[in-house]
C-alpha cells in the first residue's frame, strides 16, 4: 500500500481502503459517469456523491473500486430518471398554458386598446415586479434562476409573478 | 378531496395561482397532480383557468414593451454613474431620422403625423424640434427620466436640446438611440429594417434593452429585421437628409427603385409595363414637382408615362 502525496501512511483499514481506491479511480470514475449523465460537471457530482455512500454504507467491502461504480451506476441511473421525470413535468406544465387548438384567435391575442390599456399597466409595474415577470414570461427562467439573478427569494418571484399576472388581467373585456 | 386553496378567493385567483405555479419551471409532482384535480373538479375551475391562460398566451405580443420599460429603468439607474459628464456639454443638439413601415391607421392616435407629401418641423416641448418627413407618425412619452419619442412610421430628423440629466431617447421597433448631446439619424423600413444616420457627435444604440454600440458623426448603421449583426455604411448628409428641403436626391439607384422613392412621396401607384433595364439613374426631384420627375427619368431611359389617373402612371 502507497501512501498519497506527503500524507503519512495511514494503518490499512475499511475507511482507508475505499478512500484510496476513490482517489485512484477518481479520473476512470468521472469518465465512467460523464458516459452515463453526458454532463462532466453532473459526473463529478455524482462521483463525489458516491464515495460518500459508500463511505456511509457501514458495510464490509471487499472490493472498494468494484463498490464504488456499482453505487454510482445506482446514483447515475436515479438521477436520469428524475431528469426524466422533470422533463416530463416541464413539458406537461407547458401543455396547460398553451390555449388549445379550437380556442377562438380574439380569445388569445390582445385587441388594439387591450394592448394599449396593458401597456400602460406595464410601464405603471414597479421596476422589480416587471423585471421578475419578464425573465419568466419570454425568457423562460425558472422562479429559481429569477430569484438567484435578482438577489431576491423565490417567495418573492412568485408573488411578483402573480401580481403583474393580476394586474395585467384588470378591467379586461370578459 | 377539495383543493385548500378553492376555500379561498375565488376561482380566478386560484387560476392565476396554478398559471404562475405552472410557469414557475419548477412543480413536482405532487403539485401537478393537485392542480389536475383542482382543474378537473368544476367547470368553474377549468373555464376560469382557461381565462387565465389565454390571457397568458395573450402577453405574447407585449414582449416589446416590457422590453422597453426594462431597458427605461436601467438607463435610468445607469445615469448615476455619469456616463454623460465624460462626454462634456459642448454639443448641443441630436438629429435623428427615423423611416418605420406603413401602418395605415397608426396615424390617426399618434400626438404627431404627416400626409404624404408634407414635410413638417414640430418644435417640442423641451426645446428640442422634430423634423417629420412625408407620411410620419410619432408620439411623445416625456417623463422627468427620460424624454421618450416612439417612431410610429415614417421618417424624422429631430434636433435634441442638451439635457444629459433627461436623455432623449428614441425608439424604433426593437432598436433604441440614445442621444448623448450630438446629432443623428435613425430609419426603419420595410419589413422593420431600421437605419440609424449620425450626423453630429455621439449616440448608444440599444437592441431589446441592451447597449450594443456607440455610432459617431458621418457613421450609418443599417439593423436589417431578424438580422443580429448591424451593418455599418457611410452617408451624405445633403442626399440623405435633402428631405428637409423638401427635395429628393436619387443617385446610383435603378428607375425601378426611384419609383419606389418617389411613391413614399405621394399618393398612388407606378406599375412597370416593360421590365425596366438595370441601368442606374440619378436625379433631383422636388416634392411638388414628383410626377414630372418621374416623367423625366423615364424619357431619360426610353420610357414613355402613362398617367391613367392621378393615382396610377404606367410606364411603357
Amino acid at each position: 500500500m502507497s501512501s498519497i502525496g506527503d500524507e503519512p501512511a495511514p494503518e490499512p483499514g475499511e475507511d482507508d481502503r475505499l478512500d484510496e481506491a476513490y482517489v485512484r479511480s477518481h479520473g476512470d470514475l468521472v469518465r465512467f459517469l460523464s458516459g452515463r449523465l453526458h454532463c462532466l460537471a453532473t459526473a463529478r457530482d455524482v462521483a463525489q456523491e458516491a464515495y460518500l455512500r459508500a463511505s456511509e454504507a457501514g458495510v464490509a467491502i471487499n472490493d472498494p473500486r468494484a463498490f464504488l461504480f456499482r453505487t454510482a451506476a445506482n446514483l447515475a441511473s436515479d438521477r436520469r430518471k428524475a431528469e426524466r421525470r422533470h422533463a416530463e413535468i416541464l413539458a406537461e406544465a407547458a401543455f396547460w398554458l398553451e390555449p388549445e387548438p379550437e380556442a377562438s384567435p380574439e380569445s388569445v391575442t390582445l385587441t388594439q386598446e387591450e394592448f394599449a390599456r396593458v401597456s400602460r399597466v406595464i410601464e405603471r409595474l414597479p421596476p422589480r415586479c416587471r423585471e421578475v415577470f419578464y425573465l419568466n414570461r419570454f425568457e423562460g427562467l425558472s422562479q429559481s434562476e429569477i430569484a438567484e439573478r435578482l438577489g431576491i427569494s423565490k417567495t418573492a418571484v412568485e408573488k411578483n409573478v402573480r401580481r403583474a399576472l393580476a394586474a395585467l388581467g384588470e378591467g379586461r373585456e370578459k | 378531496m377539495a383543493h385548500p386553496l378553492s376555500a379561498v378567493g375565488d376561482a380566478r385567483e386560484v387560476a392565476r395561482h396554478w398559471v404562475a405555479r405552472l410557469a414557475s419551471r419548477e412543480m413536482s409532482e405532487d403539485e401537478l397532480r393537485e392542480f389536475r384535480s383542482w382543474h378537473g373538479a368544476s367547470i368553474r375551475n377549468s373555464d376560469a383557468f382557461r381565462d387565465e391562460r389565454n390571457r397568458w398566451a395573450a402577453l405574447e405580443n407585449t414582449q416589446g414593451v416590457f422590453q422597453r420599460s426594462i431597458a427605461a429603468d436601467k438607463w435610468r439607474s445607469r445615469r448615476i454613474r455619469a456616463v454623460w459628464t465624460s462626454l462634456g456639454a459642448a454639443a448641443a443638439t441630436a438629429a435623428v431620422a427615423v423611416v418605420l413601415l406603413v401602418n395605415p391607421f397608426v396615424g390617426a392616435f399618434a400626438d404627431y403625423a404627416t400626409h404624404l407629401g408634407e414635410v413638417r418641423t414640430i418644435d417640442l416641448r423641451d426645446g428640442s424640434q422634430a423634423w417629420l418627413n412625408s407620411g410620419t407618425a410619432l408620439d411623445l412619452a416625456y417623463s422627468d427620466a427620460e424624454r421618450r419619442v416612439q417612431l410610429l412610421e415614417g421618417e424624422a430628423w429631430f434636433k435634441v436640446r442638451h439635457a444629459p440629466e433627461q436623455p432623449f431617447v428614441v425608439a424604433a421597433g426593437g432598436v433604441e438611440v440614445t442621444a448623448r448631446g450630438t446629432a443623428f439619424s435613425v430609419a426603419r423600413g420595410a419589413g422593420g429594417d431600421v437605419s440609424l444616420k449620425v450626423t453630429e457627435g455621439v449616440v448608444v444604440v440599444s437592441r431589446h434593452g441592451t447597449p450594443i454600440m456607440d455610432v459617431r458623426a458621418g457613421e450609418g448603421v443599417d439593423f436589417a429585421a431578424g438580422e443580429r449583426r448591424p451593418e455599418m455604411h457611410s452617408f451624405r448628409e445633403a442626399d440623405a437628409l435633402a428631405w428637409r428641403d423638401r427635395k429628393l436626391v436619387l443617385a446610383g439607384v435603378t428607375l425601378e427603385e426611384a419609383a419606389a422613392r418617389i411613391n413614399r412621396y405621394r399618393r398612388g401607384h407606378v406599375l412597370f409595363w416593360a421590365a425596366p433595364e438595370q441601368k442606374h439613374v440619378g436625379a433631383i426631384l422636388t416634392f411638388d414637382r414628383l410626377d414630372e420627375g418621374l416623367d423625366a427619368l423615364a424619357t431619360s431611359q426610353g420610357h414613355s408615362v402613362l398617367h391613367l389617373t392621378p393615382w396610377l402612371a404606367i410606364v411603357r
